[in-house]
């Protein structure tokens, strides 16, 4: 009897986090069918990838005519940080300010900005902050720097470590000679 | 030597430690304006709806003069709006708005309620010109001197306080260089 209870609630267990992320548990839905319970877990995969493809904020209004024009809108909307919401570039922010910023780039592009231009107006009034990438430049230099200098004290501190080990390995080693010949005489 | 070395990680964890407390004392939504002690954008922006006060950028220079960027839709410059009627009405300095993506007739409905303190107003619909002073969010407030550089912006509503400790003082001290 115990069993049966403890298999029961078991089962329903299973299927309720399912049909929690679908909200498709109606009278219909039948908690056992492996066929559906298969479809339902592709169902929430399948949300899943959609909604991560609408991370980006473009609106269709935005996109400009020209393909080679708005490809490289979208390299530069991806380096320009939403200035507002800190974490994102304009590319994926909804916010407004991110929308005047990428209709801004896209207006520059038309009238026939370069890329470093329009990286430079955009420096010029909110500074370095709204590049997500920072330029190597004197206060930056640690920054960048950091990786490489970790690894290079990384690798000297293995080196010490793995030297004296072999000192210590060795002189463990002469200790057992030694006291073999000690054992010995 | 070996026995301070046993120390080394609680070392760099304090440090690292105190290294992020300093870190979350600071406000990432407070960015430093690289416009300070730059020339103020040029521009012009034509009235709100509903007045007939238009702001350009020569309107400002000449004299110490106070940009404020505001918006209805903006509750901290409701919370603000008190000080800049005060402000307007004890001080003598040149107070203009920029009003931010604002839907037509909003900013003058919104100015009827609360009262008006701008002498002049301009429209800047598609936020090209908060753009252009590096503005992030309503409100935000620049004081520019008589030669038209930017010389302190306020990010955030102006209170009492504000207005008493950092900008009245700077406003006296940039009127008495201009001579005004």
């Amino acid at each position: 009897m115990k069993r049966v209870i403890f298999r029961s609630s078991r089962r329903q267990r299973g299927t309720e986090v399912v049909s929690a992320g679908l909200m498709a548990s109606g009278p219909g839905f039948r908690r056992d069918n492996p066929v559906e319970k298969f479809l339902g877990v592709l169902a929430v995969l399948f949300l899943v990838a959609f909604m991560s493809a609408t991370a980006f904020a473009v609106e269709p209004d935005e996109v400009l005519a020209d393909p080679v024009l708005e490809a490289r809108a979208l390299d530069i909307s991806r380096n320009l940080r939403c200035v507002v919401c800190q974490s994102q570039s304009i590319d994926e922010s909804n916010a407004p300010l991110a929308k005047d910023m990428r209709v801004l780039v896209r207006e520059r592009l038309s009238a026939g900005d370069s890329d470093a231009d329009i990286y430079t107006y955009l420096v010029q009034r909110y500074g370095d902050y709204v590049l997500l990438k920072p330029p190597v430049q004197q206060n930056t230099i640690l920054l960048w720097a950091a990786p490489a200098l970790i690894f290079v004290a990384a690798g000297f501190g293995a080196a010490l470590f793995l030297v004296r080990m072999k000192k210590i390995d060795a002189s463990v080693g002469e200790d057992a000679t030694n006291n073999s010949e000690s054992t010995k005489s | 030597m070996s026995r301070l070395f046993l120390y080394l990680p609680l070392l760099l964890f304090v440090l690292l430690a105190a290294w992020f407390a300093i870190g979350l004392r600071h406000d990432p939504s407070r960015i430093p304006s690289v416009l300070i002690d730059q020339p103020l954008p040029a521009f012009s922006l034509p009235a709100i709806d509903g007045r007939d006060n238009p702001l350009s950028s020569d309107d400002i220079v000449g004299q110490v003069a106070l940009v404020n960027v505001f918006a209805s839709w903006c509750i901290p410059c409701a919370i603000e709006h008190p000080q800049l009627m005060k402000v307007a009405a004890e001080e003598d300095i040149l107070i203009t708005g920029v009003n931010w993506k604002e839907r037509p007739g909003d900013g003058a409905a919104w100015l009827r309620r609360l009262g008006d303190p701008y002498a002049l107003i301009g429209d800047d619909a598609d936020g090209r010109v908060a753009i252009d002073f590096g503005v992030t969010g309503a409100p935000e407030t620049f004081i520019v001197d008589a030669k038209g550089r930017i010389r302190y912006k306020q990010i955030g509503p102006i209170t009492e306080q504000i207005w008493d400790a950092d900008i009245k003082p700077l406003v006296e001290q940039l009127q008495a260089e201009a001579g005004q």
